[in-house]
This record gives C-alpha cells, sequence and structure tokens, in this order.
C-alpha cells in the first residue's frame, strides 16, 4: 500500500518498536503532509526518540512499514534515508568534535547534497547556512568548543545541509533561554515557508505549541491524542500523563 | 579547502626521502645498516596498512592474523607450486582480505574495547590451525627454504632482489612509499573524511548520508588487504616462517606502537613513529638489552597513551589544523 | 573410571582458572579498567613464589602471602597509573596495559630467560578411597584456595559495609557517587583486593602449570572470558565460568589433542563478545538503552 494522496509526505502504519522485553511503540499510525509542522509530544520515556529513531533508520521497527513520498523505506539503512531527503537532529547534540563548524556543515554538503568539501558552491551554501543559524562568528572553532545552544544550532544547519525535504528536530527548545527559543520559532518558520515539512519534539511545550499546526500526543509507546495545539492541551489523558510523570519524578 | 601539507613537513618529507634514495652511495657496504633500514620500512609500512583501519576509530591488536596468513599463503603456494614471489606475495594479501572479510561480518557490530579483545583472540584460530595441520603447513616447524625474490633486470642492469641487501633495501623502500601514497590518498580523500566522520560521531555520520557499514568493512578489507601482502613480503625476504613468528603479539603490537607514537592522524605518523623507534630499538636498546629489548614498545605505548596521545607528529603539525 | 578422573582433572583446572579470573574480575567491576596486563602480573607472582621455593626453601604455602603482598602493592601502582588515563577509558587502559604486559614479560625475559620453569612437588598423589581416582596434592590446593578466596570475596562483599559500598559502585558509579560512596577510593579499594588475589594466583600457577615470559596473555584471555561469562560483579558465576572453561578445555584436549587447546579460549572469548556481551548469568535483561 503505497501512499495514496499526494500531499501525505511521511506516511507510518502500524509501527511497533521492542527491545528485548519491553515495548517502546505500539502500533504508531502516524501522518505528516507536505509542509506542515508536527510536534511529538509527551513525557519522558514516551518514544518520542524512537519514533525518530525508526523513521531515520537507527533502530528497526519489529512490524509496520514507513512510507516516505510514496516509497517504502521501512527497512533501510540511515545514510540511504538521508539521501531521499530525511535530515534530524539528536536530542543531545552530536557534532564532529574536532572538526571545525564549518567543516561539520561542509561534511553535510558533501555526504547528503554531493557537493565537495573544496567546491565554491559548497563554500557558499556553508556561509549561507552558518549565516541562518547565526554561527559566522565562530566558523573556525573546533565543535566540541561550541557551548550547547550553538551545538544544537550548528546540528540543525548540518542538518539543513544535506538538502532535506522533511526535518526531524528533536527537543528543539532543550536548554535554550526564552529569546533563543523565539529565534528559533522564527527559523522553524522560515524553513517552512521554504518548503520544508518538520517533524518535533519537545518535552517542555514551550515552543511547539507556538508554531506547530499539529500535536501529536504520546504516552508508554502510544498515541493517546492528536490534534490542534489547544485542543490536545487541554485533555485530561495528555496532563494526566505529564502529572504522573511529575509524580514519579518526585517520589 | 584541501591544502597541501604545509611547507616544513614537505621540506622534511623531501630531505629524509633524498637521504634514504642516496646514503648507499656514502655508505656503501654498511650491511647493519641496510639491515636495520630494511626492516623500518618494513613495519613503517605495516604500521600504515595497520592504520588505515584505525582512522575508523577501531584499534586492532589482532593484525598479526592478516600477517602470518598472508605470509603463508605466500610461502605455500611458492612451496607447492612454485610460482613466482610476486605472484605469491599478490595471493598473500589475498588471503589476508579474505580473513578481513571474516572480521567483517563477524566483528562488524563490535567497537572499542570489544572489538580489540576479539581480534586479539582471533589471531589464535589461523595460527592453531596451521600449528596442526602438519600434513601441509609442516606444523610447529615451519616452512623452510622459501625461494627469495628473483632477479629483476632493468634494461642490461640485474638487481639480485635475492641475494643484496642494497636491493632489498631500495626494494622495500619502494614499497613503504607506495603504501604511503595510498594512506595519504586515503587521508585526504572523500573516502578518508567520511572515515573520519564515523570515527567521530557514527550516528550522526550515518545520518548525513556517509555508508558507515560499507566504509568500514572496506576499509578494514584494505588493510587487511596491504597487511597480507607485508607478510608474503616478509616469507620471501625472510626465507623461513613459522607459526610463532609470524602470529605473533610482536606484529600485532609494533604498528600499534608506531603509529600512536608517530601520531595516528597524520600521513606520515605510522612511518615517522617507525623510523624513529626501530632504529632506536635496533641500535641501542639491543645492544644495551641483548634480551627483551622490546621493553622499549611497552614503555613507549604507555608514555605516549598518558602524556601526548596524539603522537610526537602533532608538535610538528599543531598549527594549522583548522585552516 | 577414565571420565571421571577427567572431570576431577577438569574441575581442579576449572577451580584454577576462576582463580586466575577472580582479581580481574574485580578491578574490571570497580573500575571498568580492562587489564590486559593482568596475566603477566600473575606470572610475575609465579616467578617469585619459584624463586622464594627454590633459592631460599620457603615451603610453598608460605609463599603465597607474601607473594599476595606484592601484588597489592604493584597493584595500587598500577591504579596510580590508570588513574591518568582519559576517555574513552575502557579502550585507553586496554592500549596502556598492553604496553605494561609487553614490559612486564621483556621485564621477565630478562630476569628469569625463555626457559619453562615450574614448583615441583614431591608428595605423591592421593588415592581417593574405594575408587581408583588420583589427586595430586597440587590440585588439593588449587581447589582448597580456589574455593576459599570465592567464598571469601562473595562474603567481602554481600555482609561487609565495605562491600556494600564496592557493590553500589561496580552496579552504578554515578549513583555510588551522588549515595556519598567515595569512588575513587573504592577504585584503590578494589585494585587493591584485586591485586592480592593475583598474588594467591601466582604460586599456584607456577606449580599447575609451566612458567615462562610470555605465557600471560592467555591467562589474561582465560580472565577475560570468564568474566564476561559470569557478568560483571557476580562472584558465584565466576566460580561456574571457571568450571565450564575447564571441562571445554579438557574435553578438548581429550577428543583432539592438546594442540587444539588454546583454540577453545579464543573461540569463547569471540561467541561471548559476539552473543552475550552483557555477560550469560547477569539477571536483568540488557536495560533497553535508546539509541540516540
Amino acid at each position: 500500500m503505497g501512499a495514496k494522496t499526494p500531499n501525505i509526505l511521511l506516511k507510518l502504519a502500524g509501527i511497533s518498536v521492542e527491545f528485548q522485553e519491553r515495548v517502546a511503540l505500539r502500533h504508531i499510525d502516524l501522518n505528516v503532509e507536505q509542509q506542515e509542522i508536527v510536534a511529538v509530544i509527551g513525557p519522558n520515556g514516551a518514544g518520542k526518540t524512537t519514533l525518530f529513531n525508526v523513521i531515520c533508520g537507527q533502530v528497526k521497527p519489529s512490524s509496520g512499514t514507513i512510507h516516505f513520498d510514496g516509497r517504502d523505506i521501512t527497512r533501510w539503512s540511515s545514510h540511504r534515508i538521508c539521501h531521499q531527503g530525511i535530515a534530524r537532529t539528536f536530542q543531545i547534540a552530536r557534532p564532529f568534535p574536532q572538526m571545525s563548524t564549518r567543516q561539520n556543515i561542509l561534511m553535510g554538503l558533501w555526504f547528503g547534497a554531493g557537493k565537495p568539501y573544496g567546491s565554491p558552491a559548497a563554500q557558499a551554501r556553508a556561509e549561507e547556512l552558518l549565516e541562518l543559524v547565526d554561527l559566522s562568528p565562530k566558523v573556525d572553532l573546533p565543535a566540541k568548543e561550541l557551548t550547547l545552544s550553538e551545538q544544537r544550532r550548528l546540528e540543525i544547519a548540518r542538518a539543513l545541509a544535506t538538502n532535506p525535504r522533511f526535518l526531524l528536530l528533536d527537543e528543539v527548545a532543550a536548554g535554550l533561554s526564552p529569546h533563543a527559543i523565539k529565534e528559533m520559532a522564527e527559523l522553524i518558520k522560515t524553513l517552512r515557508q521554504q518548503g520544508l515539512t518538520l517533524l518535533l519534539t519537545d518535552h517542555f511545550l514551550t515552543l511547539t505549541s507556538k508554531v506547530s499546526d499539529r500535536l501529536v500526543a504520546l504516552d508508554q509507546g502510544e498515541i493517546i491524542m492528536e490534534g490542534k495545539p489547544d485542543q490536545v492541551l487541554q485533555s485530561a489523558d495528555v496532563i494526566s500523563a505529564y502529572l504522573g510523570e511529575r509524580n514519579q519524578e518526585r517520589s | 579547502m584541501i591544502r597541501t601539507a604545509t611547507s616544513p613537513a614537505v621540506l622534511g618529507f623531501t630531505a629524509a626521502l633524498l637521504f634514504f634514495i642516496f646514503s648507499p652511495f656514502l655508505l656503501q657496504d654498511n650491511a647493519v645498516y641496510y639491515r636495520v633500514m630494511t626492516m623500518t620500512f618494513f613495519y613503517g609500512a605495516l604500521a600504515l596498512a595497520w592504520n588505515l583501519y584505525a582512522l575508523t576509530g577501531n584499534i586492532s591488536l589482532g593484525h598479526a592474523a592478516f600477517f602470518g596468513l598472508g605470509a603463508y599463503g605466500s610461502a605455500l603456494l611458492s612451496h607447492y607450486w612454485h610460482l613466482s614471489p610476486w605472484a605469491t606475495v599478490l595471493f598473500g594479501g589475498m588471503v589476508g582480505a579474505v580473513y578481513g572479510l571474516l572480521w567483517t561480518v563477524a566483528f562488524g557490530c563490535l567497537r572499542g574495547a570489544r572489538f580489540a579483545l576479539a581480534t586479539l583472540a582471533s589471531v589464535e584460530i589461523p595460527r592453531v590451525i596451521i600449528d596442526n595441520w602438519e600434513s601441509f603447513t609442516f606444523g610447529s616447524l615451519g616452512v623452510v627454504g622459501i625461494t627469495g625474490f628473483s632477479a629483476v633486470r632493468v634494461g642490461s642492469v640485474s638487481i639480485a632482489l635475492g641475494e643484496s641487501l642494497k636491493a632489498q633495501y631500495y626494494l622495500l623502500l619502494c614499497c613503504t612509499l607506495v603504501i604511503l601514497l595510498i594512506h595519504r590518498q586515503f587521508i585526504k580523500s572523500k573516502w578518508g573524511w567520511a572515515v573520519r566522520a564515523l570515527r567521530e560521531e557514527e550516528t550522526a555520520a550515518s545520518m548525513l548520508g556517509v555508508n558507515v557499514h560499507f566504509t568500514r568493512s572496506v576499509t578494514l578489507l584494505l588493510s587487511a588487504f596491504l597487511t597480507g601482502l607485508c607478510g608474503g613480503v616478509y616469507a620471501h625476504l625472510m626465507g623461513l616462517i613459522e607459526p610463532p613468528l609470524v602470529f605473533s603479539l610482536h606484529i600485532s603490537a609494533l604498528p600499534l606502537v608506531l603509529t600512536m607514537f608517530g601520531g595516528r592522524y597524520l600521513v606520515c605518523g605510522p612511518l615517522l613513529g617507525a623510523l624513529i623507534l626501530y632504529p632506536l630499538d635496533q641500535v641501542l636498546f639491543h645492544s644495551l638489552l641483548p634480551v627483551g629489548h622490546s621493553i622499549l614498545y611497552g614503555l613507549i605505548i604507555i608514555v605516549t597513551l598518558l602524556f601526548f596521545p596524539h603522537g610526537i607528529g602533532s608538535w610538528v603539525q599543531r598549527r594549522r589544523t583548522f585552516s | 573410571m577414565v571420565i571421571l578422573q577427567l572431570i576431577i582433572n577438569a574441575f581442579s583446572l576449572g577451580s584454577f582458572y576462576a582463580l586466575v579470573a577472580l582479581g580481574f574480575a574485580l578491578i574490571f567491576g570497580v573500575t571498568h579498567a580492562f587489564n590486559l596486563a593482568h596475566g603477566e602480573l600473575i606470572l610475575l607472582g609465579g616467578y617469585l613464589a619459584y624463586t622464594l621455593a627454590g633459592q631460599m626453601q620457603v615451603p610453598f604455602l608460605g609463599t603465597l602471602p607474601v607473594t599476595a603482598l606484592a601484588m597489592v602493592i604493584i597493584a595500587i601502582l598500577l591504579q596510580k597509573l590508570l588513574r591518568r588515563v582519559g576517555q574513552p577509558y575502557e579502550l585507553n587502559t586496554l592500549v596502556v596495559t598492553f604496553g605494561l604486559a609487553l614490559v612486564l614479560q621483556n621485564t621477565m625475559l630478562m630476569l628469569f630467560s625463555a626457559d619453562y620453569r615450574i614448583i615441583q612437588s614431591a608428595a605423591p598423589a592421593i588415592e581417593l578411597p574405594y575408587t581408583q581416582l588420583l589427586l595430586t596434592r597440587t590440585q588439593v590446593i588449587l581447589i582448597g584456595t580456589s574455593l576459599l578466596a570465592t567464598t571469601a570475596l562473595y562474603i567481602l562483599l554481600r555482609k561487609t559495609f565495605l562491600g556494600k559500598a564496592l557493590r553500589a559502585t561496580i552496579q552504578d558509579r554515578e549513583a555510588a557517587k551522588l549515595a556519598g560512596i567515595n569512588v575513587r577510593r573504592m577504585s584503590l579499594v578494589g585494585f587493591a583486593i584485586g591485586g592480592a588475589l593475583i598474588g594467591l594466583a601466582g604460586p599456584l600457577y607456577a606449580r599447575t602449570t609451566y612458567l615462562y615470559p610470555s605465557g600471560g596473555t592467555e591467562a589474561s584471555l582465560i580472565a577475560i572470558i570468564i568474566t564476561i561469562f559470569a557478568g560483571v560483579g557476580r562472584i558465584r558465576g565466576i566460580l561456574l565460568g571457571g568450571w565450564a572453561l575447564g571441562i571445554a578445555e579438557s574435553t578438548t584436549v581429550y577428543a583432539l589433542g592438546t594442540g587444539w587447546r588454546e583454540l577453545v579460549s579464543a573461540l569463547v572469548l569471540i561467541s561471548l563478545l559476539l552473543l552475550k556481551p552483557q555477560g550469560i548469568l547477569s539477571r536483568k535483561p540488557k536495560a533497553a538503552r535508546l539509541p540516540g
């Protein structure tokens, strides 16, 4: 079964993931339309990152299918998925620590978008991306010396360097100041205007409720609610999932 | 962006190369010099071949397996079928690569200390089999009387590679230069950057479009092939091999020591380590401590890893890392 | 009867292996240091006992405290050395101790030459009543020491306050730190006790099998195998692992000949690394690590 409607970009059908005896995701169905911004919310351990890992080929689902742009990518490895136009950032930023900021981005341009390291095209695009995420003054610094928020921005630039159509941002707002969160919201909207489709996760809901068209609430590996942001945030199930977690944290 | 190495390094390299090409004309028939330098080049080549795979971030403690299999493959082919050493050495390399293929299948998902341990143990498998398969491999007696390299005719001059120490010196110098060139192209190419990316952050590399598994596997095959080749050259150079000699811990350890000392991430690092340490071992330590002179290598590993983990070569090239 | 004798021999060999592994397992459990020079340290203890017994006529059991003390000191020095090692800790300690193994091998080569040496035992073998099974005195000492050392370590870890702190460190370093346990001191204690166990294994090594400078690698591999088999921090599992390996090796030797013995440990180690990286006996299923 392919993606029938032409404007559905990503289609997850019946995705389940099991680690040893634990079920991390249970029968997830999810469609993301072209140029849509969807946010996955849920408490720690709800399966948000696992969902990202499955889409990106880092975790293989035990059942279910993933279609991207009408193509079945279920068991593909990460680099092929990247070449299809999916890029992501990680919950904890994973830059190449010994490479400079610019080199990090050039890696994305080279391996993801086929722009060779020394080429003028790569150079120009790298400058553009550095400008976009506001890292131009730090181009020659090794990535390990950047602050955490800078590393996050670098990771977004590096993901964009692979020329994706679909971008997954894991914990976009974590560790950002209120001001930086505003900037991030602007960036996300800009990216959508440029034609990107985005899937976000956000633990604290601060950013996602502002920018996203749709929220998907995840709890213990299952989708418990899906819809417009204010609708989902008022749902009793979602609130209790969050409160439940807070109680656990206190004990 | 890809610059040629900065001038001091190029100058140093050229000077060293000229020295090694012309020093035989000054030294005439100094047998010790030829012997020591031939083996220096040899271990330099071995270290360069080893480092190709170490650049992926996985340290192998078992390259003696490729070396020994290369030596035995080459020696037995020469013994039973009397082929030219040039052909059998190539075959030795292929035997090494086949074992490398087994590694990629079996150890593909191991990293770090687990990978190192698995490789250390995997040397025992070919060694024990060769040790016990006496009818074919002569077991612990080893293979003796392996034919040396045949003479090479260049125009009207015949170079006796089998006998002349000077000729062997040049042969190994050439071998090492070829492997050095491969090592250089490897590091500077797109492939080398892929290897660097997956060494620094594997998951991120795969998400940026680097085929991690393929890159790792092919790199290991290349490294195993070149190490097997070195094993073949060794067999024909020495004329005698036996299991404890070619499957020894020494063969696995030396490339690691030389490379760590010289500088893991530098084009010439492994060779630099060999050029400094092997003569030091042979000339100084061997005369001071006839038995147990290899203590030098153990000390060097400890000191290098504790005090300058990027090797001494990094002192030369510290400045322009981020150009 | 042959089979029974074989089992007795395998059992005593296995007890010996367990003793060889104890020190490694404790040090690895507490500090995550991969001590590849473990076998060389045991050999060093063996040579020390050999010298004491041969040149100073010290009775065999008298050598044990001396070597144990000597190895405690060496292990503490090793801990000071490994404290300076950077990340990734496991791999870097493995490489550093690989260097140390080379240093020790060559030192022993200089001091004791490459000749094979063993501490001879004059006492005749004991025949078990009503059977024709033989038990040598070495085997008795071996099984005795091994059981004793394992039990002592078990009681130490389970029943004493120090042991509880050690176990907490083994299970979760960060949590132990938060609970106010001085992890650095625990690592020192781990190395010291591990050193004592290495010191016990040394003289028994010299009595069980031939000493030669490059024989340590195999002992290290055996220790690593049993530690992985048992799973970190599981003392009884070590005894079980030692016996299992002893039986596997004895059976191989019986069926194929001595030449193939070394293949067993190599193959077992590789299969353990590939199949059961968390240890076969470890109770918890691999904690669901969420990658990414």
